[in-house]
């Protein structure tokens, strides 16, 4: 192709065009041609060197040509394509009609033009086209136009009513329709409201509501929120023409829906009363209008609502403006009133802040008024806000006026000094009646509050005072009530005397280090000679320290542990105030304030706790008043029961364990009592100790060793000299002197006494009976010498019950010997005539009565029975009953006959004014059987015949001995057959208390008639029917005699007297001796029987005179013995060594048996003999 | 009549001696311990019991040793009895085994002779 020469990039492009199939032409800016293909050489009918250079529209014209040039000359940027006829320069085969399609090239502002040809046909078609397309654009343009208008208008702010009338006239214009409406929906009325139209009666506008209907386009736009159109109302399946279109004549129309915020607007309808289609475009434009109008309407909305807010703002900024200005006028109000009052007043805001204080105030707060205002109560008054907040606020909260709380505490401007005030908080209102602030109104009371706490405390103590009766717990109570009003701790301290311990009480409001002081008080308790320095002056005058010292401190303590106790605590002022009276003081109070309050005293505080002092003292005096009563009144009350004691009817042993415990614990912790044996060495009788775990058991007693006379202990002392011996405080070395044996010192530790005192026990008649030992242990009481009188009085009550005891147990002795030796010592063998008796004393006091019998051996061969009854008991009776004993065998002896023998017995005993006495005497002769007998009061002796027959013996009867000294006494004489019993007896076995005496001696008749005839069975059986089961009342003897002969081997009947056994071992042995034992065995053998008859006789002793049976018999080989009592088994000796006896017996012999029996035990005794093997 | 038994009392370096002739039984025991006792004193330091010519000692005699030699000992004194190996009593004593309480002595002086010692042995 042809071309001009270009540089690289035209060389290139050159190359494209070269290649391109359609025609293509490159012109530059002017529109001359610079290149053209040979495509376009073909289509222009030319070459390209024909019209190189030559503009192009001189070649191409007509058409929208004239467009392409304007558009070229500006060069825009896409490419665009404009038609045009060709000139007819150019060949008749070029078409006449071109397409030509422009575009930039990359090369200067050279354009490439891209040609077609196109037929007529095609050019009518074209143009047509582009006619009806330029007049769409011209629309569409319009319509642009008009929206933009309308958007414009809308943000500039028209109003919307006239936005919405330019927007139907815009429509209207646009579309060339004849009626535009805007219908508004009203919601709740279910309807439209017309507000705004053109081409609609002008009535219409705001006033007609036109229901919605699904059936008409407005409704269907609205349900649809989508456009609507139709072409021919009248045949639309979709509507019932609504009677207002059809009343305007509208034929087509369209619809949009104008959008609200939540909900649809309305409707913008634009009509037609001819069928007239609306495009594409129009619903876009009618949508475009609808949306600029919404958009108006919702931000016409949106400014009414800002305009609204931004006026309420602009009211209350009004109103809070106007309340400050209230406030700051009332407040200036007051600024006068303020500064002219004489009582402290402060105004404060809501925040409590100081608007305002007047001079007297700030005083108080210790600062000046300007650092007042602005700060808060609580910054300036920290002390006193916890109290006047809760106030303040109800004052804020219900509008009414506080009035009188008081406040108390420290503040900035005295510290350390406790102030009161009265407060009053009321509200301040401005005008309109709204809270704006606070004002108060200060009173300082604190000396008013000063008196009326020292008037609480005195009435306080008053009534502890007066109320308290123990000491202890008086000075706990003060230092309670001291602490925390007047003290934060309070220590009280009383000095030891004779008659009172040291005490003290302390308090403190914390009670741990309350624990620390009192352990600290244990531990360096408190003396006034050794007070900081004070010295003596602390008891002299009450003593005022405001502010405690470290130098105070230590000279206070007693040591670096103890100076590190009293700085714990913290203690920072003082007050000590003595007791009593000067000189003599009691004690001290001291009170203390800490860091824990921070306060300190001053004199003011001195003169209360001088006050406190004085009663306090006075009631601690009471109270040991009262203690040292109640004392005196014990002891008293102690005595009347010692002395009540001693008269109840116990033996001695356990009445004097009764005082011993009765002295606990009023009079002593221990209480031991010591009573004197005959050798003077001291028993201890009696003992007992508060703590039951301490008492000895009677074992322990028993064996506790006896106090030599030479001892030091005191009882022992006391015994000697006779008087009291006082040990305030018993001293360790005091203790191991007394008690050599270490067992006995560690008991006497374990005892524990502290203080002990003894007084001898004194009689007139015995003298010294022993001691009583009074002694306090754990209880820490000790006694004093006004305790002496007490313990004597209790020894003097005491001692005759001992001295009874005593006594009684001698007496008892000797009245055992006096029996055994008064009664006869053996009933003596008397040939062909069988012997028994018995004697029971009365089971009342001692146990030795007045009965008593004799038998006595005249040579001739006559025997001569006594039986008597002495009046009364005991050893006069006993002595009595010798005294005629042995009177009366001497006169037996001279021969006399019964009735001369009671003569002379009576005339002897009426000389003597002796006891009175009953006394039968008979006389025996065995060879003859002829009985004389007399009696003397005495009942009548009962004889039983061989065949039964029973005959009393009434006949010689006299007074008793003693009665007259004219009695006549005279003999009776009786037969005793051989074989008949002859029974003689006291009336203890007949007499029984009212019961006539003649049932007595019937009983006795029966007993008789039926008893055994072995002789002690027979006295047995006696006994057995005739006394009760525990024994007579009074004494019974006995006395039972038959004439028989005897015969047997070795047989001996013997009365169970301990002076039988002698002859009973000289009759074994000579019997073994016979029979040919050796000399070991006989003793052996002797030995034997002679326990078993011991334990015989002991099983008797004290019941009877009963006898026992001794049988020997020998087959020799064995010799066998056999023992038989009758014993009762009554009151056994205390001692087992009885049993001793029986186990020697068994050793010594081959066997023994022992078989106890209804009547009595049989013992029998076996041994082989070797001796008599040999001999 | 004669006593049953006969209790005859010397004083020997402070130690009382009872010699005990006769027969020791129930019916003079009580007689026999009061006429001990009785010199039985503060001052004395031992007793003595002579039974060598004890003809007669049962069970009940012993048992006044047995109350003897308490009676003693509660009083911190010594009791010591002399009784020949031949003697029929001595077997009575051992039955009742009261030598474990009280030392035997053959005689009077080797008794004494105990006391001084105060390991006495018993011979």
């Amino acid at each position: 192709m042809k071309r001009r020469a270009r540089g690289g990039a035209g060389a290139r492009f050159a190359e494209l065009l070269g290649a391109m199939a359609d025609a293509a032409i490159v012109v530059d800016g002017d529109g001359r041609v610079d290149q053209l293909n040979a495509a376009a050489e073909q289509l222009l009918g030319v070459t390209a060197d024909e019209v190189s250079g030559r503009s192009l529209f001189a070649l191409v014209s007509g058409g929208t040509l004239d467009d392409l040039r304007a558009r070229m000359v500006r060069a825009g940027g896409l490419p665009y394509t404009a038609h045009g006829k060709l000139e007819t320069t150019v060949s008749a085969q070029s078409p006449t009609s071109l397409e030509l399609t422009v575009s930039r090239t990359n090369i200067g502002d050279h354009l490439l033009v891209v040609a077609r040809g196109m037929g007529d046909a095609d050019t009518e078609r074209v143009l047509t086209e582009e006619r009806l397309l330029n007049d769409a654009l011209r629309r569409q343009a319009m319509q642009q136009t008009a929206v933009a208008n309308l958007g414009r208008a809308a943000l500039l702010g028209r109003q919307v009513d006239d936005l919405l009338n330019d927007a139907v006239t815009a429509v209207a214009e646009i579309f060339e329709v004849d009626i535009v409406v805007v219908l508004e929906l009203d919601e709740a009325a279910g309807a439209f409201v017309v507000r705004s139209s053109q081409g609609s009666p002008a009535s219409w506008i705001g006033n007609e509501s036109i229901p919605v209907r699904d059936d008409s386009p407005a409704g269907l736009t609205l349900r649809t929120a989508a456009p609507v159109a139709f072409d021919n109302l009248f045949d639309d399946e979709r509507f019932v023409p609504p009677p207002r279109l059809r009343e305007l004549g509208v034929v087509s129309g369209l619809l949009v829906p104008i959008r609200g915020r939540q909900r649809p607007y309305g409707v913008l309808a634009a009509h037609s009363t001819r069928t007239r289609p609306f495009s594409d475009d129009d619903v876009v434009f009618l949508r475009g209008v609808a949306n600029v109008v919404a958009a108006a309407i919702l931000n016409r909305k949106a400014e009414d609502e800002l305009r609204e807010a931004l006026e309420k703002e602009r009211v209350v900024r009004l109103e809070s403006e106007s309340a400050r200005r209230a406030l700051a006028e009332t407040v200036a109000r007051l600024d006068t009133l303020l500064n002219h009052a004489p009582i402290g007043l402060a105004f404060f805001d809501l925040d409590f802040r100081f608007l305002r204080v007047n001079g007297p105030l700030a005083d108080v707060d210790g600062i000046p008024v300007e650092q007042h205002l602005g700060r808060t109560l609580e910054e300036v008054s920290p002390n006193l806000w916890p109290t006047l907040e809760p106030t303040f606020r109800e004052v804020v909260r219900t509008g009414e006026a506080v009035v009188g709380i008081e406040v108390g505490g420290q503040t900035k401007a005295r510290p350390g000094a406790e102030r009161h005030f009265l407060v009053s908080a009321y509200p301040v209102a401005e005008p309109g009646g709204g809270l704006i602030g606070l004002g108060a109104m200060v009173i300082e009371i604190t000396d008013r509050k000063r008196a009326e706490r020292r008037a609480q405390l005195v009435a306080q103590a008053s009534d502890v005072f007066s109320s308290a009766t123990d000491v202890d717990e008086l000075l706990d109570k003060v230092c309670d009530i001291v602490v925390p009003t007047f003290a934060d701790s309070c220590h009280v301290y009383l000095l030891p005397t004779t008659e009172h311990r040291r005490r003290f009480a302390i308090s403190h409001a914390d009670p741990e280090l309350r624990e620390q002081l009192v352990e600290a008080e244990h531990r360096w308790p408190f003396d006034p000679s050794n007070t900081g320095g004070f010295g003596s002056t602390l008891l002299e005058r009450s003593t005022l320290v405001r502010e405690i010292t470290d130098d105070i401190r230590r000279r206070a303590s007693v040591g670096e542990e103890h100076l590190d106790m009293i700085s714990r605590h913290h203690a920072v002022s003082a007050m000590a105030v003595p007791l009593g009276s000067a000189g003599t003081p009691i004690g001290v109070l001291l009170l203390l304030y800490t860091e824990v309050s921070g306060r300190h005293y001053d004199e003011a505080d001195l003169d209360l706790a001088e006050e406190l002092g004085t009663r306090l003292e006075q009631a601690i005096r009471s109270a040991f008043l009262a203690a040292e009563a109640e004392r005196a009144r014990d002891h008293l009350m102690l005595l009347a029961r010692v002395g009540e004691l001693v008269t109840i009817q116990l033996d001695s042993t356990a009445r004097l364990e009764r005082v011993a415990h009765l002295v606990l614990p009023t009079f002593a912790d221990v209480c031991a009592v010591y009573v004197r044996e005959d050798d003077g060495y001291l028993r201890l009788s009696a003992y007992a100790h508060v703590e039951p775990g301490r008492e000895l058991t009677p074992d322990q007693l028993a064996n506790t060793a006896l106090l030599g006379p030479d001892s030091a202990a005191p009882p022992v002392e006391a015994i000697r000299t006779g008087n009291p011996v006082l040990l305030t405080t018993v001293p360790a070395e005091l203790v191991r002197a007394l008690l050599r044996d270490p067992e006995e010192q560690r008991a006497a530790r374990d005892t524990a006494i502290r203080s002990m005192l003894t007084v001898p026990m004194f009689d007139p008649d015995d003298g010294m009976l022993g001691a009583l030992v009074f002694g306090y242990a754990a209880s820490g009481r000790r006694y004093r010498d006004d305790d002496v009188p007490v313990a004597q009085e209790i020894a003097r009550r005491v001692a005759p019950a001992v001295e009874n005891a005593i006594r009684f147990e001698r007496e008892q002795a000797t009245a055992e010997i006096l029996q055994r030796s008064l009664l006869p010592e053996e009933l003596p063998e008397l040939d062909h005539v069988e012997l028994t008796a018995r004697y029971l004393p009365g089971t009342s006091g001692v146990k030795i009565g007045g009965d008593w019998y004799d038998v006595v051996r005249i040579d001739d061969g006559r025997v001569v029975f006594a039986i008597g009854d002495v009046v009364g008991h005991g050893v006069r009776a006993a002595a009595a009953m010798g005294k005629l004993r042995h009177t009366l065998q001497f006169l037996a002896l001279e021969g006399l006959t019964p009735a001369q023998m009671l003569d002379r017995l009576n005339g002897y005993v009426c000389a003597a004014e002796g006891e009175m006495a009953t006394l039968l005497v008979v006389a025996f002769t065995p060879a003859t059987g002829s009985v004389r007998f007399s009696s003397a009061g005495h009942p009548p002796p009962l004889v039983r015949d061989a065949d039964g027959t029973l005959t009393f013996l009434p006949g010689g009867r006299g007074m008793p001995l003693g009665a007259s000294g004219s009695a006549q006494y005279a003999d009776d004489h009786a037969v005793l057959a051989a074989d008949s019993v002859l029974v003689m007896y006291t009336d203890g076995l007949v007499e029984r208390r009212r019961e006539p005496l003649d049932v007595g001696f019937l009983r006795l008749g029966e007993a008789v008639s039926h008893a055994p005839d072995d002789l002690e069975r027979f006295a047995d059986h006696l006994l057995d029917e005739l006394l009760e089961q525990r024994g007579p009342s009074d004494d019974v003897a006995i006395l039972v005699v038959r004439p028989v002969s005897r015969h047997g081997a070795l047989e001996l009947f013997l009365p169970a007297r301990p002076d039988e056994l002698a002859p009973l071992r000289r009759t074994l042995n000579d019997w073994l001796a016979r029979i040919g034992a050796s000399q070991t065995e006989a003793f052996e053998v002797t030995v034997s029987v002679n326990e078993i008859a011991a334990n015989a006789i002991e099983h008797a002793y004290s019941t009877s005179e009963s006898l026992f049976q001794v049988e020997g018999s020998f087959d020799g080989a064995t010799v066998v013995f056999t023992v038989r009592d009758s014993g009762r088994w009554r009151d056994p000796r205390p001692n087992g060594d009885r049993g001793r006896g029986l186990e020697m017996a068994r050793a010594l012999m081959d066997e023994v048996d022992v078989a106890p029996g209804p009547e009595g035990t049989e013992v029998k005794l076996r041994r082989r003999l070797r001796g008599a093997a040999r001999g | 009549m004669t006593p049953l038994a006969e209790v005859r009392l010397e004083e020997v370096n402070g130690a009382l001696v009872a010699h005990l002739a006769g027969e020791v039984d129930l019916s003079n025991v009580e007689v026999v311990r009061a006429t001990i006792i009785d010199r039985v004193s503060a001052e004395t330091d031992a007793l003595v019991l002579d039974l060598s010519e004890t003809t007669y000692l049962d069970s009940t005699g012993v048992r006044l040793l047995f109350e003897l030699t308490q009676r003693l000992h509660a009083r911190r004194r010594q009791l010591r009895l002399v009784v020949t190996d031949a003697a029929l009593v001595r077997r009575v004593i051992l039955l009742t085994k009261l030598d474990e309480q009280v030392p035997l002595h053959d005689s009077v002086e080797d008794a004494l002779a105990a006391l001084q010692s105060p390991d006495g042995s018993d011979s």
